[in-house]
């Protein structure tokens, strides 16, 4: 606590009293120093200013124009309060960065891969409708001994035709 | 005539235990294919775990995307709302030569700081929308299978006792191919979840002190609100404060007098003296009232965006250790419980839209 306001009699004590609180704000904002500690001084200096305005004399006629300049140094406190407040974020940019950048990259490398699983599939499920249909030809092969051989091989031709067809129609 | 033992469900079988290996951009070069069962273990060491697999389900993961959306929402929101709050300090700060500067310039500090947070936080939007892109994958895919499986299976009708042979084939290709991919999207999710989940902690914790910062130097604000709004009206209120002063002395003189004697004359000089002031109090309603106003107001501004920052502070928390949840979740297949991380984006758009509402 800068000032004893018990002590405060006429208007050269209070008017020094404010260019005391005010020389200390200054040097406070102009002070760097760590932002945990130049916010708990600009509290107490804050606090200190709201006192004033509270306690000084109101029916004194040079009050008013005292008070607007407390207010104008609260004002101007409180402006440092934000630098603080500024200086605190800024604290954790840097690894703020880096992490966002690591985020980034991986959410990049997942989303080609989901990119890659809805496409991949549509090709991979052709492919392996086509060896379905090539099993079916194997199959028919091995049952060669019938009468109706050479309606099942052109049969299982078209069919193999088909999904050629068909998969490149998709592809396209 | 021997016969060998059904190619293409091996081929299929073979194809699933390939999908099953696979992780995603696996550089691993394709396997030598076989037919025969012997040389084939691993397609019946899949077998083996089919039960586990059957199981394997990606996780709803819509509440977690959408309460990311919410916390970006808010941080968004909080650097307008903070912004706009400070600039309350204008007009005490421009009663000192070069404060308006030093005002606009601290503002602009802070917004270029807060830049970094909301950028950190469209990373966790894109982070959670892929997230959920990967768990809805494997349904889209096999949409696509289906209605592909339904075009071959249409063309096989005309194959009489072999097309139906194949018919059965497509549709295991694609129920297999569908649980692979079922597999491959929760390897997927386990891999990236774990992998982000470290960062995801660290933007927690890093939020929650910007958010607290934030909150402390409203708070503060708000503590010296009368003061930092005077403006102009320092005169008025000392006059007002006079006045009040003289009302409740007056007030007590009448409680010691009116037991007296003379407390006609007392009642009569506390009477026409409150009237003067009650007059002289009205008039300066017009002068003083927008200065009482526009405190009501701001206070009641300041307070709500403290709540929100208060809602998004929270919000993120329980949106860390939800992830930490989906982590274990994807570990042991059990649905991640979201009810909590669904309040907290309920109560930040709650407060978002309070905001609005108030704006209006």
């Amino acid at each position: 606590m800068l000032t004893k306001f018990d002590g405060l009699k006429n208007q050269d004590d209070w008017a020094n009293a404010l260019t005391t609180l005010v020389n200390a704000a200054r040097t406070a904002l102009a002070t760097p120093s760590e932002g945990g500690l130049t916010r708990r001084k600009i509290d107490d200096l804050r606090e200190e200013l709201a006192r004033f305005i509270e306690l000084s004399p109101v029916r004194e006629p040079w009050s008013t124009a005292l008070d607007d300049q407390a207010a104008a140094a609260l004002g101007i406190l409180h402006v440092g309060l934000l630098t603080a407040t500024t200086h605190d974020l800024e604290s954790r940019t840097i690894e703020l960065q880096r992490i966002t950048k690591t985020i980034r990259g991986l959410v990049e490398s997942n989303q080609e891969w989901v990119d890659t699983l809805r496409h991949e599939r549509l090709g991979t499920l052709l492919k392996e409708l086509a060896n379905t249909a090539k099993a079916a030809k194997d199959l028919q092969l091995a049952l060669q001994q019938g009468p109706e051989h050479a309606k099942l091989t052109t049969s299982t031709i078209a069919l193999l035709r088909a999904v050629d067809e068909f998969r490149e129609s998709v592809t396209d | 005539m021997e016969r060998r033992p059904l190619p293409y469900l091996m081929r299929l079988l073979d194809a699933i235990t390939r999908f099953q290996t696979d992780t995603p951009n696996s550089k691993r070069p394709p396997t030598p294919r076989s037919s025969s069962l012997c040389v084939r273990p691993r397609a019946f060491a899949w077998l083996l775990t089919l039960p586990v697999w059957i199981g394997c389900r990606t996780p709803d993961l819509q509440p977690f995307q959408e309460s990311t959306a919410r916390i970006h929402e808010s941080v968004v929101t909080a650097q307008d709302r903070f912004t706009e709050d400070l600039n309350l300090l204008n007009q005490s700060v421009s009663a000192t030569p070069g404060g308006t500067k030093r005002l606009r310039d601290a503002l602009a500090g802070f917004t270029d700081q807060w830049e970094a947070r909301t950028a950190a936080c469209q990373a966790l939007v894109d982070y959670a929308d892929t997230l959920a892109a990967i768990a809805a994958a494997p349904a889209k895919a096999r949409q696509n299978s289906e209605a592909l499986a339904g075009s071959l299976k249409s063309m096989s009708k005309a194959f009489g006792f072999y097309g139906s042979a194949l018919q059965g084939a497509t549709d295991l290709t694609v129920e297999l191919e569908s649980l692979a991919n079922q597999i491959r999207a929760t390897r997927a999710l386990r891999k990236l979840v774990l992998q982000v989940d470290p960062a995801l902690q660290q933007v927690g914790l890093v939020l929650n002190r910007d958010f607290e910062s934030a909150i402390e130097t409203l708070r503060r604000l708000d503590a010296d609100l009368e003061i930092l709004l005077r403006g102009d009206h320092g005169t008025r209120l000392d006059v007002r404060q006079i006045l009040e002063q003289n009302l409740k002395t007056n007030l007590v003189i009448l409680r010691r007098e009116v037991t007296g004697t003379n407390w006609v004359r007392a009642i009569k000089e506390f009477t026409s003296e409150s009237v003067v002031i009650g007059k002289y109090l009205e008039e300066d309603d017009r002068w003083t009232g927008s200065y009482f106003r526009s405190v009501k107001d701001s206070r009641a501004r300041l307070r709500a965006d403290i709540e929100l920052l208060g809602a998004a502070r929270k919000g993120v928390a329980t949106w860390a250790r939800a992830h930490l949840k989906l982590v274990k979740a994807l570990e042991t297949g059990v649905q991640p419980d979201w009810s909590q991380l669904k309040r907290s984006a309920e109560n930040i758009d709650k407060a978002i839209k309070q905001l609005a509402r108030d704006a209006h």
